[in-house]
């Protein structure tokens, strides 16, 4: 199979990558299972959480692609990401290489994964393609957004192989830092 | 201060997708993204955590989405991730065999339903096709109808209360109205409005009235004042944008008092009232962080008539909640 864009921009990255934020939350995830992150936080009062931390997190996911990350690609920018933390609600946009890429769906249940598994469940995380870059872009949504589809396709084995090839590098690089 | 009375039904190690009540009995049958199946005695005076009475333990291979009691109570259905759909039968001391399987969908199968006689289960699934199967006794099964007019997912099946007549609810945003004539199943009527995916649908007591919530946020009440006629279509007599923050999993009707019940991905439980008369649809009461944190994923009302205000709900925490909410209902 091609690739769907075969020459992408490339963008330079900034040297400090993996900051402190990163870092704290992975350390307690190594702590906790994923229900008990709930009752640490009600313990130790409710941490606040940006957006920078947010980006932390998905900043170094792997393109399926290339052998290059959402961040070098703009895929996923700092600019991109809200969190309300009040009502406890994250939005993501990314933005796809080019209009038709078959992989939008793909990124997208990357960074999906990825939050779910880092950050606490009190997150309701919104993952959106930023409006006008994908030409299914209203389907793309969509599946990203319905739970359902999410939980059959996290136990879809190969599915999740390809998931983990593309956030393994991430944990990598933020625990080796 | 909370006022809400409630017992809690821990057991699943995963998300609980759905908790259906027996048809006569306050027991309750629950299955979960742990692939088990498992049923509860409700003990509304009793401590908290209530363990169950009986565990099915890898009812399916992968995620078990839907359940139901067979009208009759005898007969449990799962419906699961793994494309199959499991009839369960209580061989006595907390044990249950298998004594069936429909195999035939292409891939996840989101609901599986029985029609009032106990003599039609009907099936859904990600192929977007619907399928209705007869009982011919003895756990033999025949499939009577394969209906692919949907053009997406359909994530849940509902009969009519008393026709047979089958309401199926789709990602593609629409509702589909499904009937027999001379041994076809037929869509005799599709149902748009909604700008998203219609989660789930129930019918009033009459069957003259539908509900149904969406991913768009709003609940939306159906007439049909001629059921019984296949001609007669539904018309939506009500809407309630924003009656959730978040999308809507869940609808159900009391067929005992009326209210409506609703939770979705805000974490609450909503209980509504509509006016026929007036065709309003009003909130009555709410239960914010229903399952804490957690998105709640399905409600359903107790069909027993002296227990009627006992509502469960299920949730991404995994458990099963059972509410008190006799000061709502009166």
């Amino acid at each position: 199979m091609g690739l769907d864009n075969v020459n992408p921009t490339v963008y330079s990255v900034p040297k400090d990558a993996y900051g402190q934020s990163a870092r704290s939350r992975l350390w307690r995830m190594s702590q906790n299972s994923d229900l008990s992150d709930t009752e640490t936080e009600t313990q130790a009062q409710t941490e606040a959480i940006d957006a920078g931390e947010v980006f932390d997190l998905i900043r170094n996911i792997n393109d399926p692609e290339h052998p290059l990350t959402l961040e070098q690609l703009h895929v996923a920018q700092l600019r991109h990401i809200t969190v309300d933390h009040e009502n406890s609600r994250i939005s993501v946009v990314f933005t796809p290489t080019i209009p038709h890429c078959s992989m939008a769906t793909l990124i997208g249940l990357c960074i999906r994964v990825q939050l779910l598994r880092c950050l606490p469940a009190r997150f309701k995380v919104d993952i959106n393609v930023e409006e006008g870059t994908h030409q299914s872009e209203k389907s793309v949504n969509k599946q990203l957004n319905d739970k359902e589809r999410v939980a059959a396709a996290m136990e879809n084995s190969h599915l999740v192989e390809v998931v983990n090839q593309c956030l393994a590098t991430t944990i990598d690089k933020i625990a080796a830092y | 201060m909370d006022s809400n009375k409630c017992t809690t039904l821990s057991g699943h190690t995963d998300r609980v997708w759905q908790a259906q009540w027996h048809p006569t009995r306050l027991s309750l049958v629950s299955c979960s993204g742990d692939r088990s199946v498992r049923v509860w005695n409700v003990k509304m005076e009793s401590a908290n955590d209530q363990s169950p009475v009986a565990s099915i333990l890898d009812a399916h291979k992968r995620t078990v989405r839907a359940v139901a009691f067979s009208p009759a109570g005898d007969l449990i259905t799962s419906a699961g991730f793994d494309g199959a759909t499991a009839i369960w039968e209580h061989v006595g001391d907390g044990e249950y065999e298998c004594v069936a399987t429909l195999e035939g969908h292409e891939n996840e199968v989101k609901c599986v339903a029985w029609s009032s006689s106990g003599s039609l289960l009907a099936t859904c699934s990600r192929d977007k096709s619907v399928w209705v199967w007869e009982s011919l006794g003895d756990g033999d099964f025949e499939c009577i109808g394969v209906l692919h007019e949907h053009s997406q997912d359909v994530k849940q099946v509902v009969w009519h209360p008393s026709a047979e007549v089958l309401v199926s609810a789709s990602y593609d945003d629409t509702m589909k109205i499904w009937r027999e004539k001379d041994d076809d199943w037929y869509c005799s009527d599709t149902l748009t409005g909604h700008s998203s995916t219609v989660w789930s649908v129930d019918f009033d007591t009459s069957g003259v009235y539908l509900v149904s919530v969406s991913d768009d946020k709003s609940i939306k009440i159906w007439q049909n004042k001629n059921i019984n006629d296949g001609f007669s279509l539904f018309s939506c007599v009500a809407t309630l944008e924003n009656a959730h923050s978040r999308a809507i999993y869940s609808v159900s009707w009391s067929k005992t008092h009326g209210k409506i019940a609703t939770c979705g991905g805000d974490n609450a439980i909503k209980i509504f009232s509509f006016d026929p008369a007036s065709n309003v649809i009003t909130p009555v009461h709410e239960i914010p962080a229903a399952h804490g944190v957690f998105d709640v994923n399905c409600v359903r009302w107790c069909p027993l008539e002296q227990s009627g205000s006992l509502l469960a709900s299920s949730g991404d925490d995994s458990q099963v909640k059972v509410w008190e909410l006799q000061r709502v209902c009166a």
